[in-house]
């Protein structure tokens, strides 16, 4: 079995576990019975790997060493642990060779007290094959990979060849397909590693070359949520590049007319909307007919297509969206409401966005997909600007899985309004700073991408 | 260096420079590689992963230099690390298939091959691998923003009203556990379904708005594909977008004999639905392709397939049956027989002048097929020449080809036969068939023979008689007239048993 796997069985035979200590006595049947079903699941990983190591880092949780991915079917169990682990300040759980169930039925009794008592029975219990080490400090540890580096290296990376990408289709220049595929796959694996890090990149917007930021940034929401509902790395390196390639039939159609800030004219609006069908053929032209184009081609044709049959280009009834083209229809009018154009000068806050994301669902957006981006965004995505209770401006570094109206933030200005370079806080560990509201950041002259740089 | 770890190496280094030399289907390879594999797989039965680190010029494993070659060529540390690979896992569960897959990957030549993406596009399972960007200078800055005073509650209520939305609803994205289970179906029915199909009907799509030359092209291209892997399913529905186009011949790079006879296996496949698409394709080939699609015939093993080929090329050569024609001259008699049924269904106004050579195939079902085929025609004149022909069964048919389009001359002749001493040696069916012509184009005077022969020692005095008492008796009952029953009815008062039993048992049938 391998390590991936193995860890998502793991997570998901000590969840039951642990909720049953929180309930029955230890002595109860259900907590026996989940006790005994844990210990015959980790019997024969024991004989694999020598030891089951748990480590959490940020709100990542690794088993021996491998990152485990939130996924649609591991989800609470895997938010379950993280939070656990935090509220514990546990940095790392190992369960080793010869480990007894009454130890793990102690252990998981123990798991359900607050910091201070488990802090002291851990002292007294003194497991002999269970191994817990606590952080030093409330600061979070050393990164095990050198990730941040890494996956700023990725998106820029990925930015220039997406801008070489449309600017040589634009100019008719020859393209180069090698590379571009090349950055999908360091996108895929980005992804994996730290999908909340190269989400935080996707805040980066470009005003004056909004089309590239635009369609990498779709690129890599698309990404994030296809890794979230369990998509193969196959099928991801698909679905990003049909997000990338969303809008490609633009480099058809004039600039003065895609940068136009007047309002358009009905036949500029239909010359405009031909963008879908162009894209077919600016694929076709330069990627050929391999199958991530095929999938490519299908998203660049329906990305308007909406959940209740209307949007352009027409379809008749029978034709449905296939999910990579409902996945990116969410993810482009994420982005694109969330970026500031000509027409559009101010944009709409990140959590606004959400909200009408939210509010569409059914009639514009694939109702699971747009409650699974919700999830990934959380209330407050990913670059929001805030108004705390305690005066401070705070800009929205991550989510936190586990309370997705709480998010850690980075405080940029404080209660005396002056621009800060401040603390980091998580909201869900300092219940005593509230969110007031969201806010926009250009009152404090702030652009919340310079935090993620 | 640990000695397993050392032999994992070697054996990579030999079928690296194996497979360079010899190529992966080569036995000097596969002697470098299958112990290689073997080791590697050993070694993961107990470490469940062996982990390297890639350097320049050499591959590290757990601290300890494993791999070091500072020559170029054939430097495979060099290969991985210069596409940005910096470290490689193989897993417990590793197959020789992935194995292979990677040391080939790895071999291949260095120009314009990028081993980091050839190896991401192979998605190995038990092979994992780190990969860099190259070292590129990031200066990128974001811009600053000035600041600029933003109506928080004036922009809420434009969004309100713009985007009717309740800015207060609640939101809890959790997912309940039927929609868990919709969103893996939608998933699974997804990988499930090909793109291609979707791919087919958008590039159709567009054609309706745009004829552009980039989307033939490319819906072509499809065709092809599916042709060349059989999905007739796909093909007929791409011909069927691009048919309506003008000057666009989308058919005639199929119409030659190397592709047709490339259908040889698809007209044999055990699913009807394959075949039915596969016929339904052919339909948009053209008299061009008439010749190879005859050549294929002899392939076909079911005969209701063959006869649907035949009725699809009948089709094809309906103004022009020259090509098909051309082929009655073959020296295959099933090839000829093909041609003659396929004019059958034509049915050409010269079709007995184009049958006429084939009276005397030494082929019997060759001749049987020109009776048919005259028949199916109307075109009855030569096949009365069969009815002297060796063959019983051929006789048989054009009888009852006669019998079917009245041909009142033949009845002397005929009659003459049943006359004659050797009917009698002839097969009962024969002898059947023959009075059934007599009664088709008989007149009220074939009664009265009849009659005759029935009640009397008329023609020959052998006890064989009895037969033509019951063929009399047939033929009577087979004209139906009052007049013929009458002669019946009258029949079973005979003190004759032969002639009483004859009457009673044609009169009962016929009760029946
Ligand atoms: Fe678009
Ligand atoms: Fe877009």
């Amino acid at each position: 079995m391998n390590i991936y796997i193995a860890g998502k069985t793991v997570v998901a035979l000590l969840y039951p576990l642990f909720k049953a200590v929180q309930v029955y006595d230890i002595n109860n049947n259900v907590v026996i019975s989940s006790a005994q079903k844990f210990m015959s699941g980790i019997g024969e990983l024991l004989e694999t790997f020598s030891s089951l190591e748990f480590i959490r880092y940020r709100d990542y949780v690794f088993f021996n060493k491998q990152r485990l991915k939130y996924e649609i079917d591991s989800y609470s169990n895997l938010q379950f642990m993280n939070t656990q682990l935090k509220a514990l300040n546990i940095k790392s759980i190992t369960f080793k060779r010869g480990v007894t169930q009454q130890e793990v039925i102690d252990f998981a009794n123990i798991f359900k007290e607050d910091r201070a008592s488990f802090q002291k029975l851990l002292g007294e219990k003194n497991f002999q094959h269970i191994a817990i080490e606590l952080l030093k400090t409330e600061k979070e540890p050393e990164e095990p990979i050198e990730n941040g580096q890494m996956t700023k290296r990725t998106y820029f990376k990925a930015l220039k060849v997406t801008k070489n990408l449309m600017q040589n289709l634009w100019t008719g220049r020859p393209v180069d397909v090698k590379s571009s595929r090349r950055v999908i796959y360091g996108l895929v694996d980005s992804i994996s590693r730290d999908e909340f890090g190269i989400l935080a990149l996707t805040t980066i917007k470009n005003f004056d070359e909004y089309t590239f930021n635009h369609s990498l940034n779709v690129g890599i929401l698309a990404l994030a949520l296809g890794q979230r509902i369990g998509l193969d790395r196959k099928n991801l390196a698909r679905l990003g590049t049909s997000g990338i390639l969303h809008d490609i039939g633009k480099v058809e159609i004039s600039k003065e007319l895609i940068n136009k800030i007047q309002k358009l004219t009905d036949q500029e609006w239909e010359t405009l909307k031909l963008h879908s069908n162009y894209g077919v053929r600016e694929i076709l032209k330069t990627r050929g007919l391999d199958e991530t184009s095929m999938f490519a081609i299908a998203v660049a044709y329906q990305h308007h297509w909406n959940y209740d049959g209307t949007g352009y280009p027409l379809r008749e009834k029978e034709d449905e969206p296939t999910l990579f083209s409902r996945i990116v229809r969410i993810c482009d009018s994420y982005d694109a409401m969330t970026t500031a154009r000509g027409y559009q000068p101010v944009p709409y806050l990140p959590h606004f966005a959400l909200r009408v994301i939210w509010s569409n669902q059914n009639r514009l957006f694939d109702p699971i997909l747009a409650k699974v981006f919700t999830q990934l965004l959380g209330i407050y995505p990913v670059g929001s600007c805030l108004e705390l209770s305690n005066g401070e401006i705070g800009v929205v570094m991550r989510q936190n899985p586990s309370a997705i109206d709480m998010p850690n933030v980075k405080i940029v200005v404080d209660s005396n309004n002056n621009k800060i370079d401040g603390r980091m806080v998580d909201l869900a560990s300092h219940t005593e700073i509230k969110i007031i509201r969201p806010t926009y950041p250009q009152i404090y002259g702030v652009n919340p991408a310079a935090y993620f740089l | 260096m640990k000695d397993d770890i050392a032999q994992i190496i070697l054996g990579l280094t030999k079928s690296f420079k194996a497979m360079q030399i010899y190529g992966m289907n080569h036995s000097s390879f596969r002697h470098f590689f299958e112990p290689f594999y073997q080791t590697t797989a050993e070694y993961l039965k107990t470490h469940n992963e062996i982990s390297f680190k890639v350097e320049k010029f050499q591959i590290v494993n757990v601290d300890q230099v494993v791999y070091k070659e500072e020559e170029m060529d054939m430097n495979i540390a060099f290969r991985l690390f210069k596409d940005g690979i910096r470290n490689i896992s193989f897993l417990s569960g590793l197959t020789s298939d992935e194995l292979l897959l990677f040391v080939d990957v790895i071999s291949r030549p260095t120009k314009d091959w990028d081993v980091a993406l050839g190896l991401w596009e192979c998605n190995f399972t038990h092979i994992t691998f780190y990969v860099i960007e190259a070292e590129e200078v990031l200066d990128y800055r974001v811009p600053d923003v000035p600041i600029q005073y933003v109506d928080y509650d004036e922009k809420l209520k434009q969004l309100i009203l713009r985007e009717k939305i309740d800015i207060d609803a609640v939101i809890v994205p959790d997912l309940d556990n039927q929609e868990v289970e919709n969103l893996k179906t939608s998933i699974s029915t997804e990988e499930k379904t090909a793109i291609l199909p979707v791919v087919i009907k958008t590039l159709g799509d567009y054609l309706q708005t745009e004829c552009s030359q980039e989307i033939i092209d490319g819906l072509i291209e499809i065709l092809e594909s599916c042709v060349n892997v059989k999905d007739f399913y796909n093909a007929r529905r791409i011909a069927y977008k691009l048919k309506d186009i003008p000057d666009v011949n989308f058919i005639e790079r199929f119409e030659n004999e190397t592709t047709i006879a490339s259908f040889k296996e698809t007209v044999n496949v055990p699913e009807d639905d394959v075949f039915n698409e596969f016929l339904a394709f052919i339909g948009f080939f053209g008299k061009k392709s008439i010749p190879f699609l005859m050549q294929l015939m002899p392939f076909i093993e079911r005969s209701d397939r063959l006869n649907a080929l035949r009725h699809r090329v009948a089709h094809m050569a309906m103004d022009d049956p020259a090509p098909v024609i051309a082929f009655l001259r073959s020296k295959e008699p099933g090839t000829v027989l093909d041609a003659v049924n396929i004019l059958g269904l034509i049915k050409p106004t010269k079709i007995a002048q184009m049958l006429d050579p084939l009276v005397y195939h030494p082929n019997r079902e060759v001749r049987l097929a020109v009776i048919d085929a005259l028949g199916n025609a109307e075109e009855i004149d030569i096949v009365t020449k069969y009815i002297n022909d060796p063959d019983v069964e051929v006789r048989i048919r054009s009888l009852r080809m006669l019998g079917k389009y009245k041909r009142p001359e033949i009845y002397p002749l005929l009659l003459e036969r049943i006359k004659k001493s050797s009917f009698l040696g002839l097969e009962f069916a024969e002898q059947r068939e023959i009075f059934s012509v007599l009664t088709a184009n008989a007149g009220e005077s074939f009664i009265n023979t009849m009659r005759e022969m029935l009640y009397k020692h008329k023609w020959f005095g052998q006890k064989k008689y009895r037969v033509m008492r019951r063929l009399a008796a047939l033929a009577l009952n087979e004209i139906g007239t009052e007049e013929s029953l009458a002669v019946l009815k009258k029949g079973t008062q005979k003190r004759n048993n032969d002639i009483r039993l004859a009457c009673e048992s044609v009169l009962k049938e016929r009760t029946k």
